[in-house]
């Protein structure tokens, strides 16, 4: 079975590329990842550099003019479906026949409502991943994307959702049971040192991190007034943020606003490398999203046996059980989250507990096996006899 | 008095301020120019005459329309041929010879005669067009209205420095202003007025509702980060929770509103919140007359004059502690004001208020008068006409 994953961007987010790596481990998948576009923007999710197997789709936005006209020549090559489309999308048509995929799988949903056209051109079936903002901000705000998604959803012989949040959402906002979705896991990365025993607040300040974008959806302003609560409770803390994004003025502001700015890091983009180094210093992963799917980073903190502080947004209380391996305080609520991060600071103890506990849940529950299997039998159940 | 008013937009459904006192300027007889980056939606109330010359920028991005506008200007210099050349010289010592072409093409159109006064409505556009004061001529007056300043204080030294006048609306900017360096001694500190005539209170006043609502809250404001919705929504639905039936409507729209439906949803306020995209300034008025508090939970402000609009029609207010929002709200008196940022604060403040509405009609009056008395339109003119005349003399 030859599968075409489509990503928006090469090199894909680390997600989709720990996914790719683990499908790669089935003898009857053949995996080929193309990417809508190039990475522009930076984005401390993405993976570093290309690798073989990836491929850049010819999208005429982002094309060079000899690649443009090198490209044409899929459109020239006659069959009859080809010539009631414009010309760039048989040139696009004619990208995709040529990988003969069995299955085309979308990464995010808005990928979807764009191209799913393509599989249908092909006479193939298609699966969708529902991941995050693509299900709970943008259908709320846009009617027409709500109806796209809609049609996409119905269309798709598989549905993976990264939470059961997000399968309740998805079929809450298009007003449908979705029998074919599937709550599939994503993948921990492996971690093979363990961490060393959680110290007491000596000297040194409290490190906390957060990997993500800049965003509204990761409420970061509220995870500013809970560090100024953290300190006027006479906690000394530091507080890194890896990513970039729109909201850095936002956030810059609130932190001086608040007298915070010279405990909060906006340290931008930086290689995972840096990151895994990151995780392994700091003594608390912080997360005061107000949106999330499940959130890649968290799992990722725990698999480094970081105790984790987080919200109860989305499927976040899917993958942290409440004083078992992490805490989970409300949405929003900056003075709840304040009171947990005071609660790990103050109980060197606790840290090393819920991080282990953390470590470990992790392992089994979002595993790469365990992923690869379950979308291995998503993947085959659309050909078992029609939906 | 030869006065030329650079802005971004004019006339602007974002600022309507702006409108209506240069429209005030013109009656009181200042020969003004407004030199603008785009022409917005002529959509305001007011008269024909009283209307100032509007003249805009050329702009590459429109190349039809700005040639025509340069073509026109460029027969008016056919009398005055050196005027153009004169003015633009300042460009050619003063930027990397592909700006200067550029701004020069910009510029164009705006240089058929020379000013006393050149006044920049806002900082920001003041720090992009500084050079543009230098080639009308006039004296260079700044007005700093918050915004970009709040946010990047750090840009705006050069302006600090080097304009002949500031204008600052609030005393917290001059305070900011003081921070980065500014010594004093040559500004003036003009908070902004409404037109009271307009906004004021509903000819019909409320019914008595029942103790437990349903209360009307109104905003009309930017969907943006400034004025910190999420926290004015939560404190929204702690009330809720509480058992008080609200509707809150909310006027604007901007790069947040995804946010903004995101946390309604969430918060589950569906069907008691209303977002309802920009309104004219007569809907605005009847929103404020239908609303028994207006509330304003921003965490960054210079002054912001809805809150004056909704105090001049004696609607009483919850507004945060930023920036200058004291200022415009007398604590206790004419509003509530309440820490930003702190959701529980607010909803405690906006509690206050809704059950008791003897003291809500007391704050009404109060509000009133006081913008009535400071931030009333009429007093404006003369304010800024004698800030033109000290900076003239």
């Amino acid at each position: 079975m030859r599968v075409c994953e489509i990503s928006h961007t090469v090199p894909p987010e680390v997600f989709i590329r720990r996914h790719v790596e683990a499908m790669r481990r089935y003898s009857a998948v053949d995996i080929v990842l193309v990417g809508r576009s190039p990475a522009t923007q930076p984005q401390a999710s993405l993976a570093d550099k290309p690798v073989a197997g990836e491929l850049l789709m010819p999208n005429y936005d982002h094309l060079s003019l000899p690649a443009k006209v090198w490209n044409l020549r899929y459109a020239l090559v006659g069959n009859s479906w080809r010539l009631r489309r414009p010309l760039r999308d048989r040139a696009v048509l004619g990208f995709f026949d040529r990988l003969q995929p069995d299955l085309i799988h979308f990464h995010m949903a808005g990928l979807a409502i764009l191209m799913r056209w393509i599989p249908e051109a092909l006479g193939i079936p298609y699966t969708v991943s529902l991941r995050g903002s693509d299900i709970q901000v943008e259908p709320v705000v846009n009617e027409g994307y709500r109806q796209g998604l809609k049609d996409a959803l119905c269309g798709a012989r598989g549905i993976h959702c990264v939470s059961e949040d997000i399968r309740r959402t998805a079929e809450e906002v298009i007003e449908q049971a979705l029998p074919h979705a599937k709550v599939i896991y994503t993948i921990a990365p492996e971690h093979s040192s363990e961490r060393p025993l959680a110290r007491g607040i000596g000297r040194r300040p409290l490190l906390l991190v957060t990997v993500g974008r800049l965003h509204w959806r990761k409420g970061l302003e509220y995870g500013v007034v809970a560090i100024a609560e953290l300190r006027r409770r006479g906690i000394s803390c530091r507080w890194r943020v890896v990513g970039e994004g729109p909201c850095r003025v936002q956030i810059e502001y609130a932190a001086r606003d608040e007298g915070v700015e010279d405990a909060i890091e906006l340290v931008g983009v930086r290689p995972q490398s840096w990151i895994r180094d990151t995780l392994a210093e700091a003594d608390v992963y912080f997360h005061p999203a107000v949106a999330e799917g499940i959130s890649n980073a968290v799992i990722e903190a725990m698999a480094a046996g970081l105790p984790v502080v987080a919200t109860r947004a989305g499927g976040m209380d899917e993958a942290i059980s409440h004083d078992e391996d992490g805490l989970l305080v409300p949405t929003r609520d900056w003075r709840a989250m304040a009171r947990a991060l005071e609660e790990l600071a103050r109980d060197p103890e606790r840290r090393t507990r819920l991080g282990r506990a953390a470590s470990a849940k992790v392992r089994e529950r979002f595993s790469a096996s365990r992923h690869s299997r379950e979308f291995f039998e998503l993947y085959q159940g659309c050909f078992q006899g029609r939906r | 008095m030869r006065v030329a008013l650079v802005t971004h937009c004019y006339p602007s459904v974002e600022h309507p301020y702006i409108y209506d006192w240069t429209r005030a300027l013109v009656r009181s007889g200042v020969d003004l120019t407004v030199f603008c980056e785009q022409v917005g939606p002529d959509a305001m109330p007011g008269d024909g005459v009283s209307r100032p010359r509007v003249v805009e920028f050329a702009n590459l991005a429109e190349p039809g329309r700005s040639l025509v506008r340069c073509g026109v200007a460029s027969l008016r210099y056919a009398f005055r041929p050196l005027r153009p050349l004169h003015a633009l010289r300042v460009l050619a010592v003063s930027d990397k010879p592909k700006t200067a072409l550029r701004k020069a093409f910009e510029y164009w159109p705006c240089l058929h005669r020379g000013f006393d006064v050149v006044h920049f409505n806002a900082a920001q556009i003041a720090i992009r067009r500084f050079e543009f004061g230098r080639i009308l001529g006039g004296k260079v007056i700044v007005s700093f209205r918050g915004q970009d300043f709040t946010f990047h204080p750090d840009r705006y030294d050069r302006l600090l420095r080097e304009a002949d006048h500031l204008h600052f609306i609030s005393r917290h900017l001059l305070e900011e202003a003081r921070k980065r360096g500014y010594l004093g001694g040559r500004h003036s500190l003009i908070p902004p007025a409404i037109d009271t005539d307009f906004y004021r209170p509903a000819p019909v006043p409320q019914g008595p509702e029942g103790s437990r609502g349903p209360y009307r809250l109104f905003t009309a404001a930017r969907l943006t980060w400034t004025k910190g919705w999420e926290f004015a929504l939560q404190a929204v639905a702690m009330l809720v929770e509480q058992g008080y039936d609200i509707r809150y409507h909310i006027a604007g729209d901007g790069e947040m509103r995804p946010a903004v439906a995101y946390a309604i949803r969430q918060l589950g306020l569906e069907g008691r919140v209303h977002l309802l995209g920009w309104l004219s300034p007569e809907q605005v008025r009847q929103q404020l007359w239908e609303a028994h508090v207006y509330v304003l939970a921003s965490v960054g402000e210079a002054f912001n004059n809805s809150v004056l609009q909704a105090q001049a029609c004696g609607v009483p207010v919850v507004c945060t502690d930023a920036g200058g929002l004291p200022e415009n709200v007398q604590d206790g008196v004419t509003g509530l004001v309440a820490r930003r940022r702190d959701p529980w604060d607010v909803a405690a403040k906006i509690r206050c208020l809704l059950d008791d509405p003897e003291r809500r009609r007391e704050m009404g009056v109060a509000a009133r008068r006081r913008v009535k008395e400071q931030f009333s339109l009429k007093d404006l003119v003369p304010l800024f006409l004698a800030m033109y005349e000290r900076v003239c003399a």
